[in-house]
Protein backbone atom coordinates (compact mmCIF):
# COMPACT_ATOMS: atom_id res chain seq x y z
CA UNK A 1 0.00 0.00 0.00
CA UNK A 2 1.22 3.33 -1.04
CA UNK A 3 0.46 5.44 1.99
CA UNK A 4 1.70 2.57 4.45
CA UNK A 5 5.11 3.11 1.96
CA UNK A 6 4.99 6.71 1.94
CA UNK A 7 4.35 7.05 6.01
CA UNK A 8 7.71 4.79 6.56
CA UNK A 9 9.96 6.77 4.29
CA UNK A 10 8.87 9.98 5.64
CA UNK A 11 9.29 8.65 9.34
CA UNK A 12 12.30 7.01 8.80
CA UNK A 13 13.29 10.53 7.03
CA UNK A 14 12.55 12.40 10.38
CA UNK A 15 15.24 13.77 12.54
CA UNK A 16 15.23 15.24 16.00
CA UNK A 17 15.39 18.64 17.06
CA UNK A 18 19.79 18.46 18.17
CA UNK A 19 19.37 14.74 17.93
CA UNK A 20 24.25 14.65 17.80
CA UNK A 21 24.24 17.04 20.80
CA UNK A 22 21.58 15.14 22.77
CA UNK A 23 23.22 11.36 21.86
CA UNK A 24 26.60 12.63 23.26
CA UNK A 25 24.84 14.77 26.51
CA UNK A 26 23.49 11.17 27.11
CA UNK A 27 26.78 9.15 26.34
CA UNK A 28 27.83 10.93 28.73
CA UNK A 29 25.77 10.39 31.38
CA UNK A 30 25.11 6.38 30.88
CA UNK A 31 28.81 6.12 30.07
CA UNK A 32 28.90 7.55 33.96
CA UNK A 33 26.47 4.99 35.43
CA UNK A 34 28.13 2.24 33.56
CA UNK A 35 31.33 2.98 35.04
CA UNK A 36 29.31 3.32 38.83
CA UNK A 37 27.78 0.02 38.33
CA UNK A 38 29.50 -3.54 39.59
CA UNK A 39 29.87 -6.45 37.34
CA UNK A 40 27.98 -9.49 37.31
CA UNK A 41 29.90 -12.62 38.79
CA UNK A 42 32.17 -10.12 41.37
CA UNK A 43 32.96 -12.10 43.92
CA UNK A 44 32.72 -11.44 47.84
CA UNK A 45 36.13 -12.32 47.92
CA UNK A 46 36.45 -10.04 45.05
CA UNK A 47 34.48 -6.95 46.61
CA UNK A 48 36.75 -7.29 50.16
CA UNK A 49 40.25 -7.39 47.89
CA UNK A 50 38.70 -3.98 46.13
CA UNK A 51 37.46 -2.77 49.32
CA UNK A 52 41.26 -3.30 50.75
CA UNK A 53 42.54 -1.62 47.54
CA UNK A 54 39.95 1.60 47.83
CA UNK A 55 40.80 2.15 51.43
CA UNK A 56 44.41 1.75 50.88
CA UNK A 57 44.04 4.09 47.84
CA UNK A 58 41.97 6.45 50.08
CA UNK A 59 44.58 6.39 52.83
CA UNK A 60 47.63 7.57 50.79
CA UNK A 61 45.08 10.38 49.07
CA UNK A 62 44.38 11.21 52.51
CA UNK A 63 47.87 11.85 53.20
CA UNK A 64 48.68 13.32 49.62
CA UNK A 65 45.93 15.55 48.43
CA UNK A 66 44.78 18.70 49.41
CA UNK A 67 41.27 17.31 50.03
CA UNK A 68 42.82 14.29 52.07
CA UNK A 69 45.12 17.06 54.19
CA UNK A 70 41.75 18.89 55.04
CA UNK A 71 39.91 15.53 56.47
CA UNK A 72 43.18 15.05 58.62
CA UNK A 73 42.96 18.96 60.01
CA UNK A 74 39.24 17.66 60.33
CA UNK A 75 40.04 14.55 62.51
CA UNK A 76 42.89 16.72 64.86
CA UNK A 77 40.59 19.44 65.03
CA UNK A 78 37.51 17.90 66.28
CA UNK A 79 38.43 14.14 66.86
CA UNK A 80 41.43 12.97 67.15
CA UNK A 81 43.52 11.61 64.95
CA UNK A 82 43.65 8.48 62.46
CA UNK A 83 39.88 8.19 62.80
CA UNK A 84 38.20 9.12 59.21
CA UNK A 85 39.23 8.08 55.55
CA UNK A 86 37.17 9.83 52.71
CA UNK A 87 35.74 7.33 50.33
CA UNK A 88 36.89 8.21 46.88
CA UNK A 89 33.36 7.16 45.64
CA UNK A 90 30.23 8.03 47.02
CA UNK A 91 29.09 4.18 48.71
CA UNK A 92 26.31 2.88 51.07
CA UNK A 93 24.88 5.92 53.42
CA UNK A 94 25.37 5.32 57.12
CA UNK A 95 21.72 5.84 57.87
CA UNK A 96 18.33 4.16 55.79
CA UNK A 97 16.49 6.85 53.55
CA UNK A 98 17.25 8.11 50.18
CA UNK A 99 19.05 11.39 49.02
CA UNK A 100 17.47 14.17 46.82
CA UNK A 101 20.17 16.48 44.98
CA UNK A 102 20.40 19.23 43.02
CA UNK A 103 23.24 19.13 40.52
CA UNK A 104 23.63 21.40 37.49
CA UNK A 105 22.70 18.47 35.35
CA UNK A 106 19.18 18.25 37.81
CA UNK A 107 18.44 16.33 40.44
CA UNK A 108 19.45 12.88 41.62
CA UNK A 109 18.20 10.59 43.96
CA UNK A 110 21.23 8.59 45.81
CA UNK A 111 19.62 5.46 47.01
CA UNK A 112 20.51 3.68 50.66
CA UNK A 113 23.26 1.59 48.99
CA UNK A 114 25.15 4.94 47.02
CA UNK A 115 23.70 4.43 43.68
CA UNK A 116 22.18 7.09 41.92
CA UNK A 117 19.87 8.51 39.08
CA UNK A 118 19.52 11.57 37.44
CA UNK A 119 15.46 12.79 37.19
CA UNK A 120 15.87 14.97 34.29
CA UNK A 121 16.61 18.40 33.51
CA UNK A 122 15.07 20.03 36.00
CA UNK A 123 15.79 22.91 38.88
CA UNK A 124 14.80 23.20 42.63
CA UNK A 125 13.55 19.80 43.51
CA UNK A 126 11.62 19.10 46.63
CA UNK A 127 11.08 15.48 47.98
CA UNK A 128 7.64 14.94 48.85
CA UNK A 129 7.61 13.94 52.78
CA UNK A 130 7.06 10.26 52.36
CA UNK A 131 9.82 10.29 49.16
CA UNK A 132 7.07 9.18 47.07
CA UNK A 133 7.27 11.71 44.73
CA UNK A 134 9.40 14.84 43.76
CA UNK A 135 8.29 17.90 42.78
CA UNK A 136 10.55 20.14 40.69
CA UNK A 137 10.44 23.12 38.57
CA UNK A 138 10.89 23.14 34.62
CA UNK A 139 10.70 26.76 32.81
CA UNK A 140 7.03 27.25 33.42
CA UNK A 141 6.36 24.11 34.59
CA UNK A 142 6.17 22.86 37.71
CA UNK A 143 6.33 18.97 37.47
CA UNK A 144 6.08 15.79 39.87
CA UNK A 145 8.00 12.88 39.04
CA UNK A 146 8.08 9.56 40.74
CA UNK A 147 11.60 7.91 41.90
CA UNK A 148 12.40 6.77 38.78
CA UNK A 149 12.28 9.84 37.16
CA UNK A 150 8.71 9.41 35.59
CA UNK A 151 6.20 12.37 35.52
CA UNK A 152 3.38 11.97 37.19
CA UNK A 153 1.94 15.26 36.52
CA UNK A 154 2.80 18.85 35.05
CA UNK A 155 0.89 22.18 35.72
CA UNK A 156 2.00 25.46 33.78
CA UNK A 157 2.45 28.48 35.59
CA UNK A 158 2.01 31.79 34.57
CA UNK A 159 5.63 32.51 34.74
CA UNK A 160 8.94 30.69 35.37
CA UNK A 161 8.49 28.43 38.30
CA UNK A 162 11.22 28.61 41.22
CA UNK A 163 11.22 27.12 44.84
CA UNK A 164 8.81 24.25 45.20
CA UNK A 165 8.31 22.92 48.02
CA UNK A 166 6.29 20.01 49.37
CA UNK A 167 4.60 21.22 53.08
CA UNK A 168 5.22 18.33 55.72
CA UNK A 169 1.63 17.17 55.65
CA UNK A 170 1.90 16.22 51.98
CA UNK A 171 -1.08 17.84 50.57
CA UNK A 172 0.52 20.75 49.33
CA UNK A 173 3.47 22.47 47.30
CA UNK A 174 4.20 25.73 47.63
CA UNK A 175 6.06 27.96 44.79
CA UNK A 176 6.86 31.17 42.86
CA UNK A 177 6.00 32.17 39.72
CA UNK A 178 7.58 35.17 38.92
CA UNK A 179 6.62 37.61 41.51
CA UNK A 180 3.56 35.77 42.48
CA UNK A 181 3.63 33.07 45.53
CA UNK A 182 0.98 29.76 44.74
CA UNK A 183 -0.09 26.80 45.85
CA UNK A 184 -1.01 23.91 44.52
CA UNK A 185 -2.46 20.28 45.92
CA UNK A 186 0.04 16.92 45.82
CA UNK A 187 -1.65 15.80 43.25
CA UNK A 188 -1.37 18.85 40.99
CA UNK A 189 -4.96 20.07 41.37
CA UNK A 190 -6.36 22.99 42.39
CA UNK A 191 -3.22 25.35 41.40
CA UNK A 192 -3.82 28.87 42.74
CA UNK A 193 -2.17 32.24 43.99
CA UNK A 194 -1.57 33.31 47.23
CA UNK A 195 0.23 36.16 47.28
CA UNK A 196 1.95 38.48 44.50
CA UNK A 197 4.46 40.42 44.61
CA UNK A 198 6.81 38.26 46.89
CA UNK A 199 10.62 38.26 47.24
CA UNK A 200 12.45 36.22 45.42
CA UNK A 201 13.17 34.41 48.19
CA UNK A 202 11.76 30.44 48.99
CA UNK A 203 8.80 29.76 51.29
CA UNK A 204 9.25 27.61 54.23
CA UNK A 205 6.57 25.14 55.32
CA UNK A 206 6.01 24.82 59.49
CA UNK A 207 7.59 21.88 60.05
CA UNK A 208 5.18 19.53 62.06
CA UNK A 209 5.49 18.11 65.41
CA UNK A 210 7.69 21.53 66.53
CA UNK A 211 6.37 22.48 70.03
CA UNK A 212 8.00 26.09 69.68
CA UNK A 213 5.24 26.34 66.75
CA UNK A 214 2.36 24.24 67.61
CA UNK A 215 -0.79 26.72 68.07
CA UNK A 216 -4.18 26.32 66.73
CA UNK A 217 -4.73 27.77 63.41
CA UNK A 218 -1.37 26.58 62.09
CA UNK A 219 -0.89 24.15 64.62
CA UNK A 220 1.11 20.26 63.75
CA UNK A 221 -0.44 19.05 60.73
CA UNK A 222 -1.68 22.12 59.32
CA UNK A 223 -0.65 23.68 56.34
CA UNK A 224 1.31 26.82 57.72
CA UNK A 225 3.06 28.79 55.36
CA UNK A 226 6.09 31.31 55.91
CA UNK A 227 7.50 34.17 52.88
CA UNK A 228 9.06 37.14 52.28
CA UNK A 229 6.28 39.82 51.03
CA UNK A 230 6.90 42.79 49.72
CA UNK A 231 4.87 45.54 51.11
CA UNK A 232 5.20 49.25 49.92
CA UNK A 233 8.62 48.21 48.61
CA UNK A 234 9.60 46.91 52.02
CA UNK A 235 10.19 43.62 52.48
CA UNK A 236 7.64 41.97 54.96
CA UNK A 237 7.66 38.38 56.19
CA UNK A 238 4.65 36.86 56.54
CA UNK A 239 2.92 33.23 57.93
CA UNK A 240 -0.77 32.27 57.20
CA UNK A 241 -2.22 29.43 57.09
CA UNK A 242 -2.92 28.41 53.21
CA UNK A 243 -6.16 26.43 53.53
CA UNK A 244 -7.91 29.11 55.46
CA UNK A 245 -6.05 31.86 54.28
CA UNK A 246 -6.01 33.39 57.65
CA UNK A 247 -3.06 35.58 58.86
CA UNK A 248 -1.24 33.85 61.24
CA UNK A 249 1.70 35.32 63.79
CA UNK A 250 5.25 34.76 62.43
CA UNK A 251 7.08 33.24 65.27
CA UNK A 252 10.97 33.00 65.84
CA UNK A 253 11.63 29.73 64.56
CA UNK A 254 9.60 30.55 61.63
CA UNK A 255 11.71 32.36 60.06
CA UNK A 256 14.74 30.02 61.41
CA UNK A 257 12.99 28.42 58.31
CA UNK A 258 13.69 30.65 55.66
CA UNK A 259 16.91 30.61 53.54
CA UNK A 260 17.26 34.53 53.02
CA UNK A 261 15.03 36.04 55.91
CA UNK A 262 15.07 39.96 56.08
CA UNK A 263 16.64 39.74 59.01
CA UNK A 264 20.26 37.61 57.64
CA UNK A 265 21.24 34.53 57.91
CA UNK A 266 18.99 31.75 57.31
CA UNK A 267 19.16 27.78 55.76
CA UNK A 268 21.85 26.99 57.89
CA UNK A 269 19.23 25.56 60.44
CA UNK A 270 17.68 22.00 60.75
CA UNK A 271 15.12 20.63 62.80
CA UNK A 272 15.31 16.49 63.22
CA UNK A 273 12.54 14.61 62.27
CA UNK A 274 11.53 14.35 65.88
CA UNK A 275 11.53 17.53 66.11
CA UNK A 276 14.04 17.31 69.44
CA UNK A 277 17.11 18.30 67.75
CA UNK A 278 18.18 21.71 66.17
CA UNK A 279 21.34 21.99 63.93
CA UNK A 280 22.80 24.95 63.08
CA UNK A 281 25.68 26.17 60.70
CA UNK A 282 27.53 29.20 62.51
CA UNK A 283 30.02 31.29 61.04
CA UNK A 284 32.93 31.86 63.01
CA UNK A 285 35.86 33.89 61.72
CA UNK A 286 36.72 31.64 58.59
CA UNK A 287 35.73 28.74 59.99
CA UNK A 288 32.25 27.01 59.61
CA UNK A 289 30.62 25.17 63.41
CA UNK A 290 28.07 22.31 62.96
CA UNK A 291 26.02 23.22 66.16
CA UNK A 292 23.32 20.76 68.19
CA UNK A 293 20.70 21.65 70.30
CA UNK A 294 18.54 19.95 72.24
CA UNK A 295 14.98 21.25 73.18
CA UNK A 296 15.48 19.24 76.46
CA UNK A 297 18.04 21.46 77.54
CA UNK A 298 21.35 21.61 78.03
CA UNK A 299 22.87 24.47 75.91
CA UNK A 300 24.26 24.17 72.04
CA UNK A 301 27.22 21.76 71.51
CA UNK A 302 29.51 21.55 69.18
CA UNK A 303 30.27 18.97 66.76
CA UNK A 304 32.13 19.98 63.87
CA UNK A 305 33.95 22.45 63.00
CA UNK A 306 35.91 23.33 59.79
CA UNK A 307 38.03 25.91 57.45
CA UNK A 308 36.24 27.42 54.79
CA UNK A 309 32.47 27.10 54.06
CA UNK A 310 29.83 23.65 55.19
CA UNK A 311 26.75 23.75 53.30
CA UNK A 312 23.44 22.06 54.47
CA UNK A 313 23.04 20.78 57.05
CA UNK A 314 20.23 17.66 56.62
CA UNK A 315 19.10 15.75 59.20
CA UNK A 316 18.73 11.65 58.36
CA UNK A 317 15.33 10.20 58.51
CA UNK A 318 15.93 8.77 61.96
CA UNK A 319 17.58 11.45 63.09
CA UNK A 320 20.82 10.09 64.15
CA UNK A 321 23.38 11.58 61.45
CA UNK A 322 23.67 14.79 59.92
CA UNK A 323 24.68 15.62 56.16
CA UNK A 324 26.99 18.46 55.97
CA UNK A 325 28.86 19.51 52.30
CA UNK A 326 32.57 20.96 52.46
CA UNK A 327 32.67 22.71 49.13
CA UNK A 328 36.40 23.59 50.01
CA UNK A 329 37.26 19.95 49.97
CA UNK A 330 34.89 18.79 47.56
CA UNK A 331 33.56 16.43 50.14
CA UNK A 332 30.42 15.37 51.74
CA UNK A 333 30.37 14.68 55.27
CA UNK A 334 27.92 12.49 57.51
CA UNK A 335 28.08 13.04 61.10
CA UNK A 336 26.59 11.03 63.64
CA UNK A 337 24.77 13.45 65.51
CA UNK A 338 25.31 11.12 69.46
CA UNK A 339 28.64 10.42 68.81
CA UNK A 340 30.65 12.79 66.43
CA UNK A 341 33.59 11.15 66.90
CA UNK A 342 31.73 9.04 63.97
CA UNK A 343 32.57 10.87 60.40
CA UNK A 344 31.73 9.51 57.39
CA UNK A 345 33.85 11.24 54.75
CA UNK A 346 32.88 10.87 50.65
CA UNK A 347 35.22 12.69 47.69
CA UNK A 348 35.02 14.39 44.87
CA UNK A 349 31.70 14.88 44.83
CA UNK A 350 30.93 17.72 42.45
CA UNK A 351 32.44 15.04 39.89
CA UNK A 352 30.00 12.16 40.83
CA UNK A 353 27.32 14.40 40.56
CA UNK A 354 28.29 16.34 37.03
CA UNK A 355 29.24 12.77 34.76
CA UNK A 356 29.20 14.59 31.45
CA UNK A 357 31.33 17.52 33.25
CA UNK A 358 29.10 20.56 31.93
CA UNK A 359 28.49 22.03 35.21
CA UNK A 360 31.70 23.41 36.09
CA UNK A 361 32.39 21.33 38.93
CA UNK A 362 29.74 23.47 40.51
CA UNK A 363 28.93 21.72 44.34
CA UNK A 364 25.95 20.32 44.47
CA UNK A 365 23.12 20.84 46.82
CA UNK A 366 21.66 18.39 49.22
CA UNK A 367 17.85 18.93 49.14
CA UNK A 368 16.47 16.26 51.02
CA UNK A 369 16.84 12.97 53.12
CA UNK A 370 13.61 11.23 53.45
CA UNK A 371 12.77 7.21 54.11
CA UNK A 372 10.49 6.53 51.34
CA UNK A 373 7.16 4.84 51.85
CA UNK A 374 6.86 2.56 49.00
CA UNK B 1 58.78 22.87 11.66
CA UNK B 2 58.14 19.32 9.37
CA UNK B 3 56.43 20.23 5.90
CA UNK B 4 53.30 18.21 6.97
CA UNK B 5 52.81 20.64 9.76
CA UNK B 6 49.67 22.89 8.84
CA UNK B 7 47.71 19.19 7.45
CA UNK B 8 48.01 18.16 10.51
CA UNK B 9 47.16 21.03 12.68
CA UNK B 10 44.09 21.28 10.09
CA UNK B 11 43.10 17.56 10.83
CA UNK B 12 43.23 18.10 14.60
CA UNK B 13 41.15 21.14 14.56
CA UNK B 14 37.72 21.53 16.27
CA UNK B 15 35.49 19.17 14.99
CA UNK B 16 31.87 19.84 15.57
CA UNK B 17 29.81 17.89 17.85
CA UNK B 18 27.51 16.35 14.98
CA UNK B 19 30.28 15.56 12.57
CA UNK B 20 32.27 13.91 15.40
CA UNK B 21 29.41 11.87 16.49
CA UNK B 22 28.40 11.16 13.07
CA UNK B 23 32.18 10.24 13.18
CA UNK B 24 32.11 7.80 15.88
CA UNK B 25 28.74 6.37 14.87
CA UNK B 26 30.07 5.21 11.70
CA UNK B 27 33.22 3.85 12.99
CA UNK B 28 31.04 2.06 16.05
CA UNK B 29 28.82 0.71 12.72
CA UNK B 30 31.89 -0.45 10.92
CA UNK B 31 33.13 -2.55 13.52
CA UNK B 32 29.36 -3.30 14.73
CA UNK B 33 28.10 -5.29 11.31
CA UNK B 34 30.44 -8.22 12.36
CA UNK B 35 29.20 -8.02 16.22
CA UNK B 36 25.21 -9.02 17.16
CA UNK B 37 23.90 -7.45 19.62
CA UNK B 38 24.23 -10.26 22.24
CA UNK B 39 28.02 -10.17 21.73
CA UNK B 40 28.42 -6.76 22.91
CA UNK B 41 25.61 -6.83 25.81
CA UNK B 42 27.38 -10.48 26.97
CA UNK B 43 31.28 -8.15 26.66
CA UNK B 44 29.26 -5.22 28.62
CA UNK B 45 28.08 -7.41 31.38
CA UNK B 46 32.07 -8.26 31.58
CA UNK B 47 32.68 -4.81 31.71
CA UNK B 48 33.41 -3.43 28.30
CA UNK B 49 32.78 0.03 27.85
CA UNK B 50 33.56 -0.20 24.12
CA UNK B 51 30.84 -3.14 23.94
CA UNK B 52 28.16 -0.85 25.94
CA UNK B 53 29.45 2.11 23.58
CA UNK B 54 28.95 0.28 20.54
CA UNK B 55 25.47 -0.71 21.73
CA UNK B 56 24.33 3.12 22.92
CA UNK B 57 25.36 4.43 19.26
CA UNK B 58 23.45 1.52 17.50
CA UNK B 59 20.31 2.07 19.04
CA UNK B 60 20.32 5.44 20.47
CA UNK B 61 19.08 6.93 17.84
CA UNK B 62 16.40 4.90 16.46
CA UNK B 63 14.49 5.25 20.36
CA UNK B 64 15.50 9.10 20.54
CA UNK B 65 13.42 9.45 17.18
CA UNK B 66 10.51 7.39 18.94
CA UNK B 67 10.48 8.83 22.04
CA UNK B 68 10.47 12.07 19.87
CA UNK B 69 7.60 11.31 17.75
CA UNK B 70 5.26 9.93 20.28
CA UNK B 71 6.13 13.08 22.96
CA UNK B 72 6.62 16.14 20.49
CA UNK B 73 9.29 17.42 23.06
CA UNK B 74 13.13 17.06 21.89
CA UNK B 75 14.16 17.47 25.41
CA UNK B 76 11.98 15.30 26.88
CA UNK B 77 12.05 12.39 24.59
CA UNK B 78 16.10 12.83 25.15
CA UNK B 79 15.12 11.99 28.85
CA UNK B 80 12.90 9.15 28.04
CA UNK B 81 15.60 8.00 25.61
CA UNK B 82 18.55 8.42 28.34
CA UNK B 83 16.20 6.83 30.73
CA UNK B 84 16.03 3.85 28.69
CA UNK B 85 19.33 3.30 28.88
CA UNK B 86 20.14 4.09 32.64
CA UNK B 87 17.60 1.34 32.79
CA UNK B 88 19.21 -0.85 30.19
CA UNK B 89 22.41 -0.44 32.46
CA UNK B 90 20.78 -1.01 35.81
CA UNK B 91 19.43 -4.56 34.59
CA UNK B 92 21.94 -5.48 32.32
CA UNK B 93 23.57 -8.26 34.51
CA UNK B 94 20.44 -9.75 34.51
CA UNK B 95 19.81 -9.63 31.09
CA UNK B 96 18.99 -12.67 28.79
CA UNK B 97 21.51 -12.42 26.08
CA UNK B 98 19.33 -15.09 24.24
CA UNK B 99 16.47 -12.17 23.15
CA UNK B 100 16.74 -9.53 21.41
CA UNK B 101 18.11 -6.48 23.10
CA UNK B 102 16.36 -3.34 20.72
CA UNK B 103 12.54 -5.09 21.00
CA UNK B 104 13.24 -4.44 24.96
CA UNK B 105 14.96 -1.51 24.96
CA UNK B 106 12.19 -0.28 22.34
CA UNK B 107 9.43 -1.32 24.85
CA UNK B 108 10.50 0.86 27.96
CA UNK B 109 11.49 4.02 25.88
CA UNK B 110 8.21 3.73 24.16
CA UNK B 111 6.25 3.02 27.34
CA UNK B 112 7.93 5.66 29.12
CA UNK B 113 7.23 8.13 26.00
CA UNK B 114 3.27 7.34 26.21
CA UNK B 115 3.24 8.02 30.11
CA UNK B 116 5.17 11.25 29.44
CA UNK B 117 2.84 12.21 26.75
CA UNK B 118 -0.08 11.34 28.98
CA UNK B 119 0.34 12.93 31.40
CA UNK B 120 1.32 16.12 29.73
CA UNK B 121 -1.88 16.09 28.19
CA UNK B 122 -3.50 15.70 31.48
CA UNK B 123 -1.42 19.47 32.44
CA UNK B 124 -2.94 20.81 29.46
CA UNK B 125 -6.31 20.21 30.53
CA UNK B 126 -5.70 21.55 34.20
CA UNK B 127 -3.57 24.58 32.26
CA UNK B 128 -4.02 28.37 33.93
CA UNK B 129 -3.31 29.45 30.55
CA UNK B 130 -5.29 27.16 28.28
CA UNK B 131 -3.28 26.75 25.42
CA UNK B 132 0.09 28.28 25.73
CA UNK B 133 1.89 25.14 26.95
CA UNK B 134 0.56 23.03 23.81
CA UNK B 135 1.99 25.65 21.70
CA UNK B 136 4.91 24.96 22.99
CA UNK B 137 5.30 21.60 21.60
CA UNK B 138 4.20 22.53 18.13
CA UNK B 139 7.07 25.10 18.31
CA UNK B 140 9.27 23.47 19.25
CA UNK B 141 8.97 20.36 16.95
CA UNK B 142 8.75 23.09 14.24
CA UNK B 143 12.27 24.50 15.78
CA UNK B 144 14.62 26.25 12.98
CA UNK B 145 17.59 24.05 12.95
CA UNK B 146 15.85 20.83 12.45
CA UNK B 147 15.94 21.21 8.89
CA UNK B 148 14.87 17.41 8.19
CA UNK B 149 11.20 17.79 10.06
CA UNK B 150 8.14 17.57 7.86
CA UNK B 151 5.94 20.34 10.14
CA UNK B 152 2.90 18.67 8.53
CA UNK B 153 3.53 15.21 9.57
CA UNK B 154 4.48 16.47 12.96
CA UNK B 155 1.54 18.47 12.88
CA UNK B 156 -0.68 14.97 12.33
CA UNK B 157 1.06 12.97 14.57
CA UNK B 158 0.70 15.35 17.60
CA UNK B 159 -3.29 15.45 16.37
CA UNK B 160 -3.25 11.90 17.57
CA UNK B 161 -3.81 10.37 21.51
CA UNK B 162 -0.54 9.18 22.62
CA UNK B 163 -1.30 5.46 22.46
CA UNK B 164 -2.02 6.39 18.63
CA UNK B 165 1.22 7.90 17.93
CA UNK B 166 3.05 4.97 19.64
CA UNK B 167 1.77 2.26 17.97
CA UNK B 168 2.10 4.36 14.59
CA UNK B 169 6.10 4.38 15.73
CA UNK B 170 6.07 1.12 16.63
CA UNK B 171 4.88 0.13 13.39
CA UNK B 172 6.49 2.33 10.57
CA UNK B 173 9.75 3.58 12.73
CA UNK B 174 10.37 0.58 14.28
CA UNK B 175 9.03 -2.18 11.87
CA UNK B 176 7.17 -3.92 14.62
CA UNK B 177 4.35 -6.45 13.14
CA UNK B 178 0.89 -5.88 14.87
CA UNK B 179 1.01 -9.04 17.56
CA UNK B 180 4.31 -7.70 18.69
CA UNK B 181 3.09 -3.88 19.39
CA UNK B 182 0.54 -5.68 21.37
CA UNK B 183 3.17 -7.77 23.10
CA UNK B 184 5.28 -4.22 24.12
CA UNK B 185 1.77 -2.20 24.96
CA UNK B 186 -0.06 -4.99 26.23
CA UNK B 187 -2.58 -4.91 23.94
CA UNK B 188 -4.99 -6.96 21.82
CA UNK B 189 -4.21 -7.60 18.08
CA UNK B 190 -7.36 -6.08 17.14
CA UNK B 191 -6.83 -3.19 18.93
CA UNK B 192 -3.15 -2.25 17.89
CA UNK B 193 -5.28 -3.20 14.02
CA UNK B 194 -7.81 -0.62 14.40
CA UNK B 195 -5.39 2.11 15.92
CA UNK B 196 -3.37 1.29 13.14
CA UNK B 197 -5.84 2.12 11.07
CA UNK B 198 -7.21 4.92 12.32
CA UNK B 199 -3.74 6.41 12.78
CA UNK B 200 -3.26 5.71 9.02
CA UNK B 201 -6.52 7.80 8.27
CA UNK B 202 -5.47 10.77 10.28
CA UNK B 203 -2.09 10.75 8.85
CA UNK B 204 -3.06 9.83 4.97
CA UNK B 205 -3.77 13.98 4.00
CA UNK B 206 0.14 15.13 5.54
CA UNK B 207 1.39 12.07 3.96
CA UNK B 208 0.40 12.41 0.61
CA UNK B 209 0.48 16.17 0.93
CA UNK B 210 4.18 15.85 1.19
CA UNK B 211 4.13 13.09 -1.41
CA UNK B 212 3.62 15.59 -3.44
Amino acid sequence: MNGDRDLRRRLRALRAPSEAEAEDRSWNVVRAAYAERTPAGTTRRAHRLTLAVAVGVALIAIGLSPAGAKVADLVRDVVGVGEQNARPQLRALPAAGELLVESPDGPWIVRADGSKRLLGQYGDATWSPHGLFVAAADGRELVAVDPFGNVRWTIAAPARVADPRWSPSGFRIAYRSGDDLRVVAGDGTGDRPLARGVSPVAPAWRPIGDSKLAAAPGAPGSNTLTFVDRVDGAKTVSTIDVDTGAALQTKPADLEQLSTPPTGGGARIAISPDAAKTATLQRLGRRDELLLEREAGGGKRVLFSAAGRLTGPTWSPDGRWLLVGWPDADQWLFIAADRPHRVVAFDRISEQFDPGGSGGGRFPRVAGWVLPER
Amino acid sequence: MPPNAAPARQLLSPMSAQSANSLRISLARARGRARRDGTLVRDAQRGSADALEELFHRHWRRAHRAAFLVVGDASAAEDIAQESFLAAIRALDRFDRRRPFAPWLHRITVNRAIDYARARALRAERAIAPGDETRVVEREAAAPGSDSISEELIAALTELSPDHRAVIVLRYLLDYTPGEIGETLGLPRGTVNSRLRRGLDQLRPAVSEEAR
